[in-house]
């Protein structure tokens, strides 16, 4: 699951059990709280009626007064011996029974709530439920008890209604949360998708770019600076493997060129003998060779090091014909057929220099390893489809043993050394020619039969439709 | 003849490669001052058109390093219009020649023939040698007033060989000239094989007399008056 989803969820629910605690204390409270204050009414008017006891006890007219005061209360007074001393008017109506200890108890009746509260409307059927205080006192030496009753107002209806606030309440207070925390959350991971933006994209051409800092230090901040020093040091390290690169071609260069013209002065002079200008030319041979090699390290490790390509649109079995062109008079003095098999026209965007660099090495390895009077065949057809160009180079020849399928394209790896040292080759053509296919995105592979042929197979998504 | 095009505008690069291309001209480019002091180190170019406002490092400074290396090699300036000052600064830096841009491609072509003739230290605009004559403007071979029908490759090692006439040119140094270094010289060199052998078939009676092969070393054109 992704993290903004399991933030948003863990703080959605740790909001809804809080809240939901707070409305169960909040519930009970209300409940029992209005007892309470029924019972503290009910003992402060016990109590109040204790003090009058001297009057209730002087005669009737009193007792009247003091009846009437006590509505709707239900009273019963009661000496030492449980004798009734006095009784309100709603006794008769309703019988409770008595405790004997000073406590607070509720009794239910079956009596209609509506026959004790005339407000009530008739078809509310209840039946009430009387909440008891009793309180024993004394008065000049006699010990009395008194019984106070109030029927209870039937909460199940509130109960209900509050039960639904509360629900209601948590169900609008969790959607609140979960819009809050996917908000909040996509803000605090909105700095880590930029970092993974920029972190992926970093490559040669994006070295100078770096993670935006916030003004929060963070731990975003930290993390940001630390890729910062990270990044830091690969665009040293790149910048120093290039300026190596370039010091080092430019180190190797120029003695190989001075070489060179040294070479060639010395097969000018006129004193020079044949044999001589026979030995110089193989020296001169040997330098080319080292040259050759170094421009072929030098242009792979700048493939390497740079992904940039410059792609411009072009035909290209234009370039394929005018390549096999400059080959055909060696192919016809070997008595090779080139055949070409080509759909009509293939426009591509690619990097040019780069596609002639792959179709001359791979012309130049299908002469190379080639038989007198053998075959080249060149196929290429558009895959419309998936926008690539299908290529197959097939040649007849020695072939390769199928385990090194893989290995021919490694750096120097040669088949056959002396073989391959003798046509000139330095190993690492088609290393080269990988390396520009796979920039192109493209793949290449080998089939075969060994002693009898070869052929490379190539996909390249480089089609223009 | 190898020419190295040094201009930061792709498309002119671009243009002026084709065009020089398909008159058999073999076409390097390098499109900042650097890359075109790194080619100049490795490469062995028959003539260099070198823009002056270029990245990185410009025609002068590029100029300059050219001649340090003590390398005699022709340039051709291309500079904006109404540049005077560019123009003796460059050449007193040692370019060669210059045309103002916009420029028309043949006065370019004119010129470059103009400069490769000049360096080889010839005057007539005609490349000759005994009954053989090459007219590079119009890339028509003669032998003996009769046209012979060369190939562009052919011209093109033929007109190679009489611009270095007197001098054993190697068969490795012949297929760079010609096909650049993009092509493997070890396997070209059988190609300049192939096409001299024809060449001479094409000339006839005296075709080795006048292409010789230096054994062991490459080919000449000779000069008998000499």
């Amino acid at each position: 699951m992704r993290i903004r989803y399991q933030i948003t969820l863990w703080i959605t629910l740790a909001g809804v059990f809080a809240s939901l605690i707070l409305s169960l204390v909040i519930f009970f409270e209300l409940i029992e709280e209005s007892h309470e204050l029924l019972d503290q009414e009910l003992e402060a008017n016990a109590r109040s009626l204790a003090k009058n006891f001297e009057f209730l006890a002087e005669g009737p007219s009193t007792q009247i007064s003091a009846v009437k005061y006590f509505t709707p209360y239900w009273v019963r007074i009661t000496d030492g011996k449980y004798r009734v001393l006095y009784e309100s008017e709603t006794v008769e109506k309703v019988d409770l029974p008595l405790k004997e200890t000073t406590v607070i108890y509720s009794v239910p009746t079956n009596i209609p709530l509506n026959r004790l509260f005339s407000t009530l409307e008739e078809d509310e059927d209840e039946l009430a439920t009387f909440r008891v205080f009793i309180y024993s006192f004394s008065f000049s030496g006699q010990e009395y008890q008194l019984q106070i009753a109030r029927p209870i107002e039937n909460r199940t209806h509130e109960i209900i209604e509050l039960s639904g606030i509360i629900g209601g309440g948590l169900a609008i207070s969790a959607l609140i949360l979960i819009l809050i925390s996917y908000h909040v959350s996509g803000r605090i991971l909105h700095p880590i998708k930029k970092i993974n933006f920029i972190a992926s994209e970093f490559s040669e051409r994006t070295l100078d770019k770096r993670v935006p800092l916030g003004e929060q230090k963070d731990e975003i901040y930290e993390l940001s600076s630390s890729l910062n020093s990270m990044f830091d040091r690969l665009q040293f390290s790149f910048l120093r493997q290039k300026e190596f690169i370039a010091n080092a071609s430019h180190e190797l260069k120029t003695p190989i060129t001075l070489l060179r013209l040294s070479l060639a002065e010395l097969l000018q002079e006129e004193e020079t003998s044949p044999s001589q200008i026979e030995k110089l030319e193989k020296l001169n041979e040997t330098v080319l060779r080292i040259e050759r090699l170094v421009k072929s390290l030098l242009s792979l490790s700048s493939l390497e090091l740079s992904d940039t390509l410059s792609p411009e649109e072009f035909v290209l079995n234009e370039l394929t014909d005018s390549l096999i062109e400059e080959f055909h008079p060696l192919v016809t003095a070997q008595n090779i057929q080139f055949i070409s098999d080509i759909d009509d026209q293939i426009t591509v965007k690619a990097d040019r220099e780069q596609m002639k660099r792959v179709f001359i090495n791979l012309f130049e390895n299908a002469i190379k390893y080639n038989q007198d009077d053998g075959e080249i065949r060149l196929q290429m057809w558009s895959d419309k489809q998936n926008g690539t160009v299908i290529i197959d180079l097939f040649n007849t020849g020695h072939g390769v043993p199928i385990e090194y399928y893989e290995r021919v394209f490694e750096q120097f790896y040669r088949v056959e050394k002396s073989r391959s040292t003798a046509l000139g080759g330095v190993g690492l053509g088609l290393t080269i020619t990988k390396k520009i296919i796979e920039l192109h995105n493209g793949t290449i592979s080998l089939n075969g039969k060994l002693g009898s042929w070869v052929q490379f197979h190539i996909t390249l998504p480089i089609l223009m439709c | 003849m190898r020419i190295l095009i040094v201009d930061d505008e792709p498309e002119l690069v671009r243009k002026l490669q084709n065009i020089l291309e398909k008159l058999g001209y073999t076409i390097d480019t390098a499109f900042d001052g650097e890359e075109a002091v790194e080619r100049i180190y490795t490469d062995h170019y028959d003539l260099i058109l070198l823009d002056i406002m270029l990245p990185k490092k410009n025609g002068f400074g590029v100029l300059l390093e050219l001649r340090n290396e003590q390398k005699n090699t022709p340039v051709l300036m291309l500079t904006a219009k109404g540049g005077v000052d560019d123009r003796v600064k460059g050449l007193d830096l040692g370019a060669d020649d210059y045309l103002a841009k916009p420029f028309s491609t043949d006065e370019l072509l004119a010129r470059i023939r103009a400069l490769l003739r000049r360096s080889s230290g010839l005057v007539s605009p005609l490349l000759e040698i005994s009954n053989l004559s090459l007219n590079p403007a119009t890339r028509e071979a003669f032998i003996d007033e009769r046209p012979l029908a060369l190939t562009t490759k052919e011209f093109s090692i033929l007109e190679f060989l009489l611009y270095n006439k007197n001098r054993v040119i190697s068969r490795f140094s012949m297929a760079e000239h010609i096909w650049g270094d993009e092509f493997d010289p070890f396997i070209m060199s059988n190609n300049i094989d192939v096409h001299i052998k024809n060449m001479r078939q094409k000339i006839g009676h005296g075709g080795d007399k006048i292409i010789r092969t230096v054994r062991g070393a490459g080919y000449m054109i000779k000069d008998e008056k000499k």
